[in-house]
């Protein structure tokens, strides 16, 4: 069969044959150990969780012998986490909460409820992208209302931070507060929006120091400009021009105008009478990330979502391996 | 012995053992025995491993004959949700922890519970494989096994935690398999570098488990005999209550 076996690729060791240590881990250990190390306290986390204390530290003894070094400094009044036990700490706690989603999605799944969603996304991410996953959650959850918002990268994390949006989906964040949780989703290729009359039309992609002189036109705080940017820089090149439009349907029109190139998302059709370029030896790329606030309490349709977007196949939005990779060896 | 030599006899047996016409015990027992040939270190260290998880007694906290299967909601390989509930519609259900598309182990075991995938079919069951990994590596795996049934993404291993199946591997371990080239982080989404013991249950349709498989030992895997005799035993138990 031709699909059979296309995935495997020639490397030195595969991973299944190099077993080092592994653990095992039962959900109570790990219940235990995230609440002592939110509260540093063996009596009040055992309280918390509704186990005697010795239990408690039995069971923190016996995670701590599985994952084989110790996971608190135990004092009389300064319990902490040690070095170890922050490092297993993040991977253990997405776990567990996965867990408990796991939990509470199959308890909720279909069940009528009102279930207010409100997402932050970037301007130029395509919501062809988004809509089949929005598709399989209004499924899930009938009575969903989303609001979806639209806004540059600084106008996203201020609502994230006001809770005016649960989740963004979005460029890179301009200031990278501690609490933002984000997650990779996939990049976006962008490229170059001019008329088939303009001087550079016949000589795309176009090299970078034809477009010194340029003008870009694109969305507010547009990270591939600031790319582009930072490339010139290496020529000598201190900024580049740019307009702003709040709309990215305003930028074809201004296009035709000769206001400027404009930056498009590959894959976003255009009309007839204008082309889509490129530049020589720069990828005009973003990564695209759903974000949300560490420590707010998510709804479930959030963390669906999120779930959701991170399990989907983005494959065609990568570039291409190089050709060399994942040969099927031939016996 | 060469590292990519040793790998390429590998793979070759590992589609050797997938396409073989044989019982299921029979390829995986071909698959250890070449390992063990090939590569007698890797297999002591896999010994070891299981050991290991077998005094611990990892997966022993997992649902047991008569126990109720908890209900799941996940993300099949092209991205609808699809529930425990919605599958017993037809009857009993086949839940199949698999670790993975990278697994040789898992392939051959995915081949053959899409083999009998049909007979499941005839007994009024439905198959479901739930894996960590996301819909890319899933639909891989589906294809590579030729399979009909949805390849579900248990995403950071949550429900398998919930079953107790989880088990996470060292450091040591993950930078051996990062300097091997194998970025199983890339499979899951995450880095946590947790895989799932692999295992096998057949619920009946009120959602009690009538056939129950955990191995820590990854080569070991159900029997399909058993399985289907399983799903015999969650047929009448359902019929009883008719």
């Amino acid at each position: 069969m031709l699909l059979k076996g296309s995935f495997d690729s020639v490397k030195s060791t595969p991973l299944w044959a190099c077993a080092g240590m592994v653990f095992s881990m039962e959900l109570h250990q790990i219940r235990y150990f995230l609440a002592l190390s939110k509260i540093l306290n063996f009596t009040a986390a055992a309280e918390a969780c509704h186990v005697s204390q010795p239990a408690l530290s039995r069971a923190i003894s016996q995670l701590e012998g599985e994952l084989g070094g110790a996971l608190f400094r135990r004092e009389r009044k300064l319990t902490h986490l040690t070095e170890f036990g922050r490092t297993v700490l993040p991977s253990l706690r997405q776990c567990f909460e996965a867990s408990q989603h796991a939990k509470v999605l199959a308890r909720s799944f279909h069940h009528e409820g009102h279930a207010p969603l409100s997402i932050a996304l970037s301007r130029m991410i395509d919501i062809d992208l988004l809509a089949p996953v929005l598709a399989e959650l209004g499924t899930a959850f009938p009575s969903i209302e989303v609001k979806i918002f639209r806004g540059s990268a600084r106008e996203i994390a201020l609502r994230l931070k006001n809770g005016d949006a649960e989740v963004a989906i979005a460029d890179p964040l301009p200031d990278e507060w501690e609490r933002f949780e984000t997650r990779a989703l996939f990049e976006q290729a962008f490229g170059l929006l001019l008329t088939r009359r303009h001087r550079l039309a016949g000589r795309m992609p176009a090299a970078l120091p034809d477009l010194a002189s340029e003008r870009f036109l694109s969305v507010p705080e547009c990270g591939v400009i600031d790319a582009i940017e930072m490339e010139m820089r290496t020529l000598g090149v201190q900024t580049v021009a740019r307009h702003e439009v709040d709309a990215i349907e305003d930028i074809p029109s201004l296009v035709r105008a000769n206001f400027g190139l404009g930056i498009w998302p590959l894959g976003r059709p255009c009309d007839a009478d204008l082309m889509i370029g490129g530049i020589r030896d720069h990828a005009m790329r973003s990564p695209v990330r759903a974000c949300t606030v560490f420590g707010r309490q998510h709804s479930v349709a959030a963390r669906t979502l999120i779930c959701l977007l991170r399990s989907r196949d983005w494959s065609h939005r990568r570039l291409p391996a190089p050709p060399h990779r994942s040969v099927e060896h031939v016996s | 012995m060469t590292g990519a030599s040793l790998a390429t006899q590998l793979m070759d047996c590992t589609r050797r053992c997938r396409d073989m016409d044989a019982p299921l015990e029979q390829r995986l027992t071909v698959m250890a025995d070449d390992v063990r040939r090939l590569a007698p270190q890797f297999a002591q260290v896999v010994d070891r491993m299981v050991d290991r998880l077998r005094a611990a007694g990892a997966g022993a906290e997992a649902p047991g004959i008569g126990e109720v299967m908890p209900p799941f909601v996940l993300p099949d390989e092209t991205g609808r949700l699809v529930s425990l509930e919605e599958l017993h519609k037809a009857g009993a259900v086949v839940v199949a922890f698999l670790r993975g598309h990278w697994c040789p182990y898992c392939r051959i075991t995915a081949d053959a519970l899409a083999g009998v995938e049909p007979e499941i079919r005839l007994r009024g069951g439905r198959l479901a494989i739930l894996t960590p990994e996301v819909q890319e590596f899933n639909a891989a795996l589906k294809a590579d096994a030729a399979a009909d049934c949805p390849i579900l993404t248990d995403l950071d291993n949550g429900y398998a935690l919930a079953l107790g199946l989880a088990i996470q591997l060292d450091d040591e371990k993950r930078s051996a398999m990062l300097h091997a080239g194998w970025d199983i982080a890339g499979f899951h989404a995450n880095d946590h570098w947790i895989l799932p013991i692999p295992a096998i249950f057949v619920v009946d349709r009120s959602g009690t488990v009538r056939g129950r498989f955990v191995d820590p030992d990854y080569r070991k895997r159900m029997d399909i005999e058993d399985l289907l005799r399983a799903l015999d035993t969650a047929r009448r138990a359902t019929d009883r209550r008719r």
